[in-house]
Formats: structure tokens, sequence, C-alpha cells
């Protein structure tokens, strides 16, 4: 009998109670269990989404109208619809509609997104994010919808497997696309995120652990609610990290999935139109960033053996760009310190909650989560080479 | 092993049920029968699987038997004696006395995982034991992640495929202690 699957109230309780975390990730991974016992997910016709859409715009912006509803492929952890919106005043606009399936690879909290691709506009190119439907009042499940980017995440014709991982790039591309990449991080990392609308987000105290044991906390949650198979490796690594968590220095908008894939380029320009995804992002030290964006299974080796970080840049150039463009110091002990963290990460995403959303039925990707479980025993294999480094401080 | 095989199968029915049935043409009468017996074989098969180990063992025990019967029936000059005899032989020699419930050894596998998995945590909560129990762990890590790596090598996300044994050399030296 999988328990998990039919959460009690106590469960979710002692939960929530166990493992402190940030209010609205405490939210949406709450909100996540006590739909756990509902039905599996069943695709909506796009009939039904053009009249949510039309209700919705009915009030949000009476003499809208809304065509072309389209379903959007890509979109591992959330469902896609493109459409047309011609305002009042007759000007017309492709928009995409983001919602939540009934589970997701990532549990978030659409307000969070909301806030920080707000947030973000002006310091970096991002989807312009006009409304927001945190609670699914009209759309049955969370929403969130956007402007609609021209723009490509690869070359047509590039290799590379599901999700962006492992997208290559032509050489004109790794140059004209490498520093952009670099520079994009760094604005991110510069942003003033106090003077910013960002209530959602909870403020970790800076020079103090606290914020890295909620991240811990966070994740080591998300194993607890989603894992099915146990497996002793994710536990001790959680415990290993409590051990040897960093000081938080400096507290940075850190983006969480910044990566191939996760923006968007003119292909004809090769400038950078948005940068996507910002449902993971939160407030933290930027080496878990720069940890993330390092991780090998985004970039690979060329014929000199050097590291290719996201398949666009050497990581001795992206790490000396960074410093450049930013002038915060990057501290190996503490990118190793968050490759193990970012790893661990990896490894719940799909080894643990992909395949609870299976279990259930409940995303609109099933096929591809089963499918990345096969990255979820990468991520395991590379966990222990960055515990054994960080352990032995190479 | 997560998923395992029901699961993917499960996952790959409902994509083809949920997005590509709905899109084919209503004209594409062929494809849409093909698509409806694809579903309904996988639907069989996702029931078979946990079964088929035992089915196969069986048939091992069920024709072990039979063959008997048909032996002693058998002058003992018959020509074809000392054959069919070899036959069962060989069978008996292979097929296991009992086959476990497939499902109640994955429950029970589990229920161990997971004490494992508490152990490691609870342990982990002092400083000099989780030291202490850190190169168990990860040795153990390192052999389970070569099987689990091995076994889904096909999904290409393996960096480095080649180095990777066939799953099937682990695998039948499972009742060895492998160290």
């Amino acid at each position: 009998m999988d328990s998990k699957q039919h959460p009690t109230r106590e469960w979710i309780d002692a939960l929530r109670l166990r493992y402190p975390t940030e209010r609205t990730i405490d939210q949406a991974l709450t909100r996540k269990l006590q739909a756990r016992s509902g039905p599996p997910y069943v695709p909506s016709p796009v009939s039904e989404i053009a009249t949510r859409l039309e209700r919705f715009f009915a009030h949000a912006m009476p003499g809208a109208r809304v065509s072309q509803v389209a379903p959007l492929g890509g979109g591992a952890s959330k469902e896609q619809f493109s459409f047309t919106l011609a305002q009042p005043d007759g000007t017309e606009a492709r928009h995409v509609l983001r919602r939540e399936p009934p589970e997701s690879v990532v549990e978030t909290h659409r307000l969070r997104e909301f806030q920080m691709m707000r947030a973000m506009a002006g310091t970096v190119p991002v989807p312009d994010a006009p409304w927001v439907d945190a609670e699914g009042q009209w759309f049955d499940r969370p929403a969130m919808i956007s402007r609609f980017v021209e723009g490509v995440t690869k070359a047509p014709g590039s290799g590379g497997n599901v999700t962006g991982l492992g997208t290559g790039f032509s050489s004109e591309l790794q140059d004209a696309l490498g520093g952009q990449f670099v520079d994009l991080l760094a604005r991110i990392h510069q942003f003033d995120w106090q003077s910013a609308d960002l209530y959602a987000f909870d403020r970790p105290e800076p020079n103090s652990t606290a914020g890295v044991h909620q991240v811990i906390n966070w994740w080591e949650r998300i194993w607890e609610e989603d894992s099915f198979e146990p497996m002793p490796i994710i536990r001790y690594t959680a415990q290993w990290l409590r051990a040897n968590a960093p000081p938080i220095e400096r507290v940075v908008v850190i983006h969480h999935d910044f990566r191939a894939g996760n923006f968007l380029f003119d292909p004809a320009t090769a400038q950078v139109t948005a940068v996507l995804d910002w449902e993971l992002a939160h407030l933290g030290d930027y080496h878990e960033d720069l940890a993330w964006t390092l991780q090998e299974g985004y970039g690979y080796r060329d014929a000199q053996g050097r590291f290719i970080v996201c398949g666009l840049i050497e990581q001795a150039e992206f790490l000396e760009r960074y410093e450049r463009a930013t002038g915060f110091p990057v501290d190996p002990r503490k990118i190793a310190y968050y490759s193990v963290m970012n790893t661990w990460k990896s490894a719940i995403i799909v080894l643990a909650t992909g395949i609870r959303c299976v279990i259930g039925g409940k995303s609109h990707q099933d096929i591809l989560l089963t499918w990345l479980a096969g990255f979820g025993h990468v991520c395991v294999d590379t966990l222990l080479q960055h515990l054994e480094r960080a352990e032995n401080g190479s | 092993m997560v998923p395992d095989t029901p699961l993917r199968l499960a996952a790959v029915q409902k994509a083809l049920e949920d997005i590509v049935a709905p899109v084919l043409p209503p004209d594409a009468d062929f494809a849409r029968e093909q698509l409806a017996l694809i579903v309904r074989s996988l639907a069989l098969v996702r029931k078979q699987i946990p079964q088929e180990y035992a089915f196969h063992v069986h048939d091992a025990h069920d024709f072990s038997a039979f063959g008997s019967e048909v032996a002693a029936c058998l002058p003992d000059a018959h020509p074809v004696r000392g054959e069919l005899t070899q036959a069962i032989e060989d069978v008996r020699a292979i097929a296991p006395p009992v086959v476990p419930d497939r499902t109640a050894l994955e429950q029970a596998v589990r229920a161990l995982r997971g004490a494992i998995e508490t152990a490691v945590q609870q342990a982990g909560e002092d400083a000099a034991t989780l030291r202490a129990i850190g190169p168990v762990v990860l040795e153990h890590t390192r052999r389970q992640t070569l099987l689990e790596r091995a076994w889904v090598a096909d999904t290409g996300f393996d960096r480095d495929p080649a180095s990777l044994p066939l799953p099937e050399t682990i695998l039948y030296s499972a009742g060895e202690t492998p160290r």
C-alpha cells in the first residue's frame, strides 16, 4: 500500500512542521498533497480553454477578444496554450497561458513566478506577464498569462535530448550567445531585489545559514512527499548538506534553472529575446545558480577536455566573465557545496516527483517524465562524484 | 528500479489515449484501428508482466511432471526415453523450486530500503556517525547506480554509455554478495 498516494491531514501537518520552508513554497506543496487523492489529469479540449480565456478577459479586459487558441509543445512542468488577444483598441498580440497540471514535476507557486518575471522586466529580457490566476479561480487550476516572445531555444537541426538537455550549438552561436548568457546571469544577480515587489518571497538573513537550511527543508520535504522507492543516498546527502551549510554572504535573486533550453534567441541575429522558466526562482546565494548552470549534464567536454557550460562557453571563461561583470568573487568551495545540493535536487525532481506524477497519472507529460528518470540515475552518479570532491576538497 | 516496466507502459498508454488518438484524422480508419489494438495490447501486457516469470516457472514444473508421466508410459528401451529424461533434468536443474510473489517481494524490498533510509537519516543527525556511515552509503550507491544507469542507458542521458556493463552481467550474480 502506497500511503503517499492518499495523504492524511495528520501526515501533511507533520511534514509542514518537520520541514519549515518559505510561506508560498509551503502553500504550493500543501495544495499538491491536498489534491493528490483527486482524479488524474485529463486533457482539456481547446474549446474549454478558449471559453475560460473569454470569461477571464470579459472580467480583466472587457471588450477584448480571444482567438487562435492552440496547445504549445514542450513545457515539462506546465500546460501551455498560445492564443491571440485582440484588445478593445484594436491591437492584437499572441499570448501564452501557462497552467498547472494536477501535479507537476516541479510544484511551484504561480504568484512567485509572476512577481519575479515582473520584477526582472527591464533588467533582462523576459516575457511581459500581465495576468496571474494564483488560486485557479478562472482556469480551474493556477495559471499565468504572458506575452508570446519570438525565438528558439536551439538552432534548427541541432542535437540534444529532451527539455534542452545536451543541446548543441554551432561555434558561431557559441561566439554570439556565450557572452550574453553570462552577462544575463550577472544582471539577474546584481538586481536590486530589495526595492522590488516580491512579497511572495521570504528574505533569507544575510551572513547566516538559515536560508540554506530552508532550501534543504524545501527539497527534503519534496523527497518525503513524492518518493516511491527509498534511496539512502538522498537522506545521507540531506544530512551532509545540513552539516556543511555555508552562510549566505550576499543575498541575490536565484533564477534556479538558468541553462540552455530556458532562454529564447533570434536565430537570425543570435540575440537573446527572453529568459524563461522563473518558477523555481528564490532569494539565496549566487553560488547556487552558478553551480546549477555548471552541471555536467547541461554541457559537454570538447576535444581538449575543457568543459563547455551549457554547450555555450568554456568554464574558465564563464567564471572569469561572471566575476568581471558582477564583482562577486567565486568561491570554489561554495561551488562544490552547491554542486552537491543541485545534483541532489535534480535527482529528487526526476526520481521522486516525476515518478509520483506518473503513478497518479497527474501530468500532461507522463511519458516524458518516465523518460527523464534515465537522467535521474546519471544525477545520482554525478552526486557521488560531487560528494567525494567536496569531502576531499578537490 | 523506478519507473518499473508496467509504470512505463502506463505512461505510454496514457499518451496514446490522451494526446495521439484525439488528433488522428476522422477518416484514418486503419490508423485508428491499429491504435485501438496497440492500446489494448499495452493494457494486456501491463497486467501480464508481473506474472510472466511465474508463468515460465509454472510451465517448468508442470511440463516436468507431465514429461515424467509420459516417460513412465514408455517401454524402458524406447528410443525417445533418454532424450525426454535428459530434457526433464535440464529444466529441473534451472527452475527454482518456488516463485516468490513479485508484488510481495517488491513491497518487502521497498520496506527494507525505507528502513535503511530512516537509519541513515537518523544516524546522520550526529556528525561523527554521519562521517562513519558515509563511505558505506557511497559505496553501495556506486554499485546500485551502475546497475540503474545500465538499465536505462538507452534513454541517451549517460555521459559514458560505452563504459556501462550489460545489466544481465550484474543481475545474474544477484544471489552473491556484490563486493
